[in-house]
């Protein structure tokens, strides 16, 4: 009677610790999904409510300067931060670099016209590039321009240079 | 031992029935905010079907430029902060006049009349900044030149354009 006691009690112990093992072991697992599932959804989200178009280009070949018009077509706000860490490139269709964010504009960089903290649907947003020293254009040459937020939505366009 | 296996099946049991709630509310989550931003993007896509506008007519004197626009689509223009008006002068680079009521302004168009025409061709003046199906707007803008090319952009990304020379 004894050592069936014992016994027992040695299985519950034993259970019981597998038992919560087992559960720390898993539910950090589970809510680690858990996580996962909403961070996918909020990402989703975010890339299927934001849309943009090129409205206007513009690019003169006498200072290697341009100008691009881009509407907020979607339904999300654009955070300032979000348009400054946005990839822009820009050059001859065949001959195209990424050019860097700045607050001045300069050679091989591009700025934007301050539309706020946020970019509202509907607003236009008006970027000014230049390209680098080294690449040569000039008027009637075919130019590309690319604007990719940091959600991956991305607006290309090819336009004349003049 | 039969203690044992009763906890040890309650402890599966409960962990079992968390994993698959964690799971299924998971999938369902994601499924039900992919469904919500598709029915924006349908949404987006039918206003932008249904939109359309034309340039009726412009003019140019006394160093205001005026563009009459008529919406010739199915869908209102609610919004005129956002109803863009570029115009081009002789290099070509266009400029962009966002709305602003104050034509003393040089990077700003104005609100002018508004109106339709009535079944015998009647003009109507109405007010308020909505822009119902086959209405038309005036646009004004004070510049130093008459322009070469407009181009009027709704808030959707609609376009139309004319040249002027």
């Amino acid at each position: 009677m004894s050592s069936e006691t014992i016994t027992s009690a040695l299985f519950m112990i034993a259970a019981v610790t597998s038992a919560s093992i087992l559960i720390a072991t898993i539910l950090p697992v589970i809510f680690g999904m858990s996580q996962t599932f909403g961070a996918v959804s909020d990402k989703q989200d975010s890339r299927l409510r934001t849309d943009l178009s090129i409205i206007n280009t513009f690019a003169r070949s006498s200072d290697k300067t341009g100008q691009i018009w881009i509407k907020n077509t979607g339904s999300t706000r654009i955070s300032a931060s979000e348009i400054a860490g946005t990839s822009v490139f820009f050059g001859k269709s065949d001959d195209f670099e990424m050019l860097i964010y700045s607050g001045a504009l300069a050679a091989g960089t591009w700025t934007n016209e301050s539309v706020g903290e946020k970019w509202d649907p509907g607003e236009t947003l008006a970027i000014n590039v230049q390209s680098s020293a080294g690449k040569v254009w000039s008027g009637g040459n075919e130019m590309y321009v690319s604007f990719a937020l940091p959600n991956g939505v991305r607006r290309s366009e090819k336009f004349d240079a003049v | 031992m039969a203690g044992a296996t009763l906890i040890a099946t309650v402890f599966a049991v409960i962990l079992l029935i968390i994993a698959g709630y964690v799971l299924v509310a998971g999938v369902l989550k994601v499924n039900e905010v992919v469904v919500a931003a598709q029915k924006d993007i349908t949404d987006r896509e039918v206003k932008l079907i249904h939109t359309s506008i034309r340039i009726n007519s412009t003019s140019y004197e006394g160093g205001i430029f005026t563009v009459t626009i008529e919406n010739s689509g199915n869908e209102p223009i609610n919004n005129l902060t956002y109803l863009d008006l570029y115009l081009y002068d002789s290099s070509t680079q266009p400029k962009l006049y966002t709305y602003l009521q104050d034509l003393s302004t040089t990077d700003h168009w104005s609100r002018g009349d508004l109106y339709y025409l009535d079944k015998s061709g009647i003009v109507k003046f109405l007010t308020g900044n909505h822009v119902e199906e086959g209405m038309y707007l005036n646009m004004s803008v004070r510049t130093g030149t008459s322009p070469t090319n407009v181009k009027v952009v709704t808030e959707n990304g609609i376009a139309a354009s004319k040249r002027l020379i």
